[in-house]
């Protein structure tokens, strides 16, 4: 059969897709379409240079991490479709009130807050938030100045004094910047 | 007849698991073909002819049903129609040189999806084997198969043939629920709905992506924000709000006022007051002799060469008196016909029309806060300044290039040492012995005072020089009857208000310096006067202009206080044009004049790197709000000047736009968008405010004495009232004056 597996969209797995990460029919078919243009070796799969071709995703520091999590669901060789879609549920548009399983508030802050870290110890320390500050002004900073702000972040944000941020604390800092709006992917229909 | 050569695919994937091999026909090599979609197209010289073979996959369904389905004739080749029968490989001939097929291919396979989904068939398969002479290359040969397939591939695999793969199913699904007598029936019915759905779907979407065209500049937007950020973005969505908003108020007053008065015109003043058989009232009679006399006037000044109408242009008067711009041109009522009594009244219509744009604009502004107000009252503070927002927060994902990377990261440092200078501050008021601290307050004070005395110098000024020196200047120009001077002195009090928008500002940046705010309180108060100048003097112009008009003499001819003014309404509307003619030139000077300059003196000279420009978003939106106050108090005296204004924000667009990609770095301090957009529409809310009250001021007033005559029952002065609006137009000072008199009468 080839490997082909997955370059024609059968309305069964759109069904399926749908029911696993509630986009609409429409949003489906079109995240496809982007998954295509996006596989230039038309394998069905994405690679990790495949990714990192979206100008977006090649500057931003976190890029590479961001990456990273779409590999999560297993095989290192490349991302289907049908993980490329599981990861990006959490980016599903919220409609007003419902709070969906894989969609909520509290699923997007954990993708987010598993950028910053990256031992998977549940909690941000100091040097992952030095090591977050390093890629996100480069140069021309002293470590001195780097670690006040990390010290300032972590003062700001932790509240039982550990010296590290936890996922609660996150989500507390985090509590009035408008998540819902600033992680979903804009539909333009 | 066929060829060794063949390529076969799938072309609509059937609902059968597809890796289970149910065909039992002959299909040669299945292999995928991995080209890319973006061959091009080469011209192959010798014609061959393509068979399209059609199989359907799934027997089923039509040995039940049993029918015949013919496939009609695709009208543009030369085909030959078949009739499809199940369970065997039917063969559709399609003669057509090759080197035409790209375009002729998607066009077949549309067409074929068509009849094919019309017959409701599953599965198929497309096979092409080239007939003709095999004389010709095989390699470009393959090569062109190659690309027929993967064309006939995609345009079936797009998202509406999934969409419409997904509606068969369904139908399949239910036709074969039913069965007997009502299985056609049912059948009908619902390949009636279903297709109803299937084109409501296309029609929708063919809608919005029609409407994403209208998107005015989306293009420009999104190179723009990959560029610079979110923040410069949102000052260029602020001016495509307001070009629109502008498109629309300019409209309704064509709508309203200008095309009435083109279309229907009455001959003459004396007709509009009145229908041709009534007669004239004395405050009526009055009217005619005051506007005889304007008319009169305007024709003496005006003169008719060259360059008397290049001046005229500029200041409005003479020969532009007399046109659409200035509302002194309009007339009252227009009779349609000269013998009924029915009219449009145009002073109503202006007035009614003017409430009602301004409403709605309120209405529209308000909407767009609505979301900003959200935030705001969500977000309680600044939370700009604060760390975790600079660590989790401060990257700006829409941008895609590497140089506004680059600017980013040098602006999140800039941020990070400002939090850092921040809290060093912080510490060090907190350390502050008493005596420091009573000494900087102090200076606050001190230079709050020096603010204000400096703001009151520039309200004197403008006072001056539109009471005082400009009238003296004029006589003398007039005397010594130089053109250019008198263009230069008519331009005086716009040119005043335009230096001292452009000084004051920079020495408020000065002096904030000493006041040892926080960055953030420091910027905040250097934004809040310099709105504060800009809206000021607007207003002192007003209140000047108002002084000008009005008197407390007794009587005077035709209710004129000056002699020069004959037709007031025209006068502010002349101040207001010339304010918005000299705020364009302005705008294009700066940018060429100044920004262009600068530029290149900077990457000439190394040394003078610090003179490095940057996007200045606040002044940058305080120009277009001040733009916007003078078009929307502007619009009531000539109806004209939101046409320049629409004009002027479409090329300050481009011009800025240009000026940006050229000139500019991004700015340094990351302004949150959302709370930009949400701070440009409350400074342009209170401009808006200002203009309304300017507006209104004169309205109010007579509508004041309106309701205190209703109260004491006088008769003579509603009657006068009543005359009163009918000649909005012209001269109805001097009733102004009357009618304040009567009360003591």
């Amino acid at each position: 059969m080839g490997a082909k597996a997955s370059i024609m969209l059968q309305p069964s797995e759109i069904e399926e897709i749908q029911k696993d990460t509630g986009f609409s029919h429409n949003q489906i078919v079109r995240l496809y379409s982007r998954f295509t243009s996006l596989d230039k070796s038309n394998n069905g799969y994405l690679s990790r240079e495949d990714f990192l071709r979206i100008p977006e995703l090649a500057i931003n520091p976190l890029g590479d991490r961001i990456v990273h999590a779409f590999f999560m669901y297993g095989n290192e060789e490349g991302v289907n479709f049908r993980d490329f879609m599981r990861t990006l549920a959490r980016f599903r548009p919220v409609k007003e009130g419902t709070n969906e399983g894989i969609n909520s508030r509290d699923e997007k802050l954990k993708f987010a807050f598993k950028m910053y870290d990256l031992d998977g110890d549940d909690k941000i320390s100091r040097e992952e938030l030095l090591a977050v500050l390093h890629m996100m002004v480069g140069a021309n900073i002293s470590e001195e100045q780097l670690g006040n702000i990390a010290d300032r972040t972590i003062e700001e944000a932790d509240q039982d004094r550990d010296g590290a941020i936890a996922f609660s604390e996150f989500k507390k800092v985090l509590e009035k910047v408008d998540i819902e709006q600033k992680m979903s992917i804009r539909f333009l229909s | 007849m066929d060829a060794d050569k063949t390529e076969t695919m799938e072309c609509q994937s059937s609902h059968h698991d597809h890796h289970s091999d149910t065909s039992n026909h002959q299909h040669g090599d299945r292999h995928r073909t991995d080209n890319n979609a973006d061959d091009s197209e080469e011209h192959l010289t010798t014609s061959q002819s393509v068979t399209v073979q059609l199989y359907d996959q799934n027997d089923q369904h039509h040995d039940q049903a049993g029918e015949r389905k013919s496939l009609p004739h695709f009208r543009r080749r030369v085909l030959k129609s078949t009739s499809f029968e199940p369970g065997h490989s039917n063969r559709l001939t399609i003669d057509t040189p090759l080197h035409r097929e790209h375009y002729f291919m998607t066009v077949c396979a549309r067409r074929l999806n068509r009849h094919l989904r019309d017959l409701s068939l599953s599965a198929l398969h497309v096979q092409f084997s080239p007939t003709g002479d095999d004389t010709t290359d095989s390699a470009p040969q393959t090569e062109k198969l190659n690309s027929l397939s993967s064309v006939l591939a995609s345009s079936t695999q797009s998202s509406h043939g999934t969409q419409r793969l997904f509606y068969r199913e369904q139908y399949e699904q239910e036709s074969q629920i039913l069965s007997g007598e009502s299985l056609a029936r049912e059948k009908k019915f619902k390949s009636w709905k279903f297709k109803r759905a299937k084109q409501w779907h296309k029609d929708k979407q063919a809608i919005l992506d029609f409407l994403g065209y209208f998107k005015l500049w989306s293009s420009a937007l999104k190179t723009i924000e990959g560029s610079f950020g979110s923040s410069v973005v949102s000052y260029f969505q602020f001016i495509r709000w307001l070009f629109l908003l502008n498109i629309f108020i300019f409209l309704c007053i064509l709508g309203v006022v200008i095309l009435p008065q083109a279309l229907v015109e009455p001959k003459s003043f004396q007709d509009s007051i009145k229908s041709e058989n009534a007669s004239l009232t004395a405050n009526q009679e009055m009217a005619m002799f005051c506007s005889e006399n304007y008319s009169n006037f305007v024709k003496e000044n005006t003169k008719n060469d060259v360059t008397s109408v290049m001046m005229d242009v500029f200041q409005g008067t003479g020969l532009l008196q007399n046109t659409y711009i200035f509302l002194g041109y309009y007339f009252n009522k227009t009779y349609f016909s000269d013998l009924s009594e029915s009219s449009y009244d145009l002073p109503l219509a202006h007035l009614i029309n003017t409430a009602g744009y301004l409403l709605i604009t309120l209405i529209l502004m308000v909407r767009y806060t609505a979301n900003g107000i959200r935030e705001k009252i969500l977000s309680k503070g600044y939370h700009y300044h604060k760390c975790w927002s600079l660590v989790f927060c401060g990257w700006d994902y829409t941008l895609c290039k590497r140089k506004a990377a680059s600017y980013k990261h040098l602006s999140l440092r800039k941020e990070m040492m400002t939090v850092l200078l921040e809290l060093e501050l912080a510490e060090k008021q907190r350390m502050m012995k008493k005596r420091q601290k009573a000494c900087i307050y102090l200076k606050r004070v001190v230079i709050n005072i020096i603010t204000v005395v400096c703001l009151g110098g520039c309200f004197a000024l403008i006072y001056y020089v539109v009471e005082v020196w400009k009238p003296m200047l004029l006589e003398t120009s007039r005397v010594a009857n130089n053109d250019i001077l008198t263009l230069v002195v008519e331009y005086l009090p716009s040119v005043t208000i335009t230096v001292l928008n452009f000084i004051i500002p920079f020495i408020f940046n000065y002096l904030v310096i000493f006041e040892e705010y926080s960055p953030s309180t420091e910027l905040r108060l250097n934004i809040s006067r310099t709105v504060f100048l800009r809206l000021a003097s607007l207003v002192t112009l007003a209140v000047t202009m108002f002084r000008l008009i009005t008197c407390d003499e007794k009587e005077t001819t035709c209710g004129s206080c000056n002699a020069n003014i004959k037709c007031w309404e025209t006068y502010i509307g002349q101040e207001l044009y010339k304010l918005v003619v000299l705020d364009f030139v302005i705008i294009l000077a700066t940018t060429f004049l100044v920004e262009f300059p600068r530029k290149a003196l900077v990457t000439r000279v190394k040394k003078l790197k610090m003179f490095q420009q940057e996007f200045d978003l606040p002044v940058n939106v305080l120009n277009i709000v001040y733009s916007q106050t003078l078009c929307w108090w502007g619009a009531f005296y000539s109806p004209l000047i939101p046409a320049m204004t629409i004009v002027k924000l479409f090329l300050l667009f481009y011009c800025k736009k240009i000026s940006l990609f050229v000139n500019q770095t991004p700015p340094h301090r990351p302004y949150q968008t959302a709370k930009s957009n949400h701070f440009f529409m409350m400074i342009l809310m209170v401009s808006f405010m200002l203009s309304v009250v300017a507006l209104t001021y004169t309205l109010g007033c007579l509508l004041i004495y309106f309701l205190r005559a209703k109260s004491e029952g006088s008769e003579r002065v509603i009657n006068i009232l009543r005359d009163q609006f009918a000649l909005l137009e012209k001269d109805k000072k001097f009733l102004l004056d009357h009618v304040r008199q009567t009360p003591h009468l």
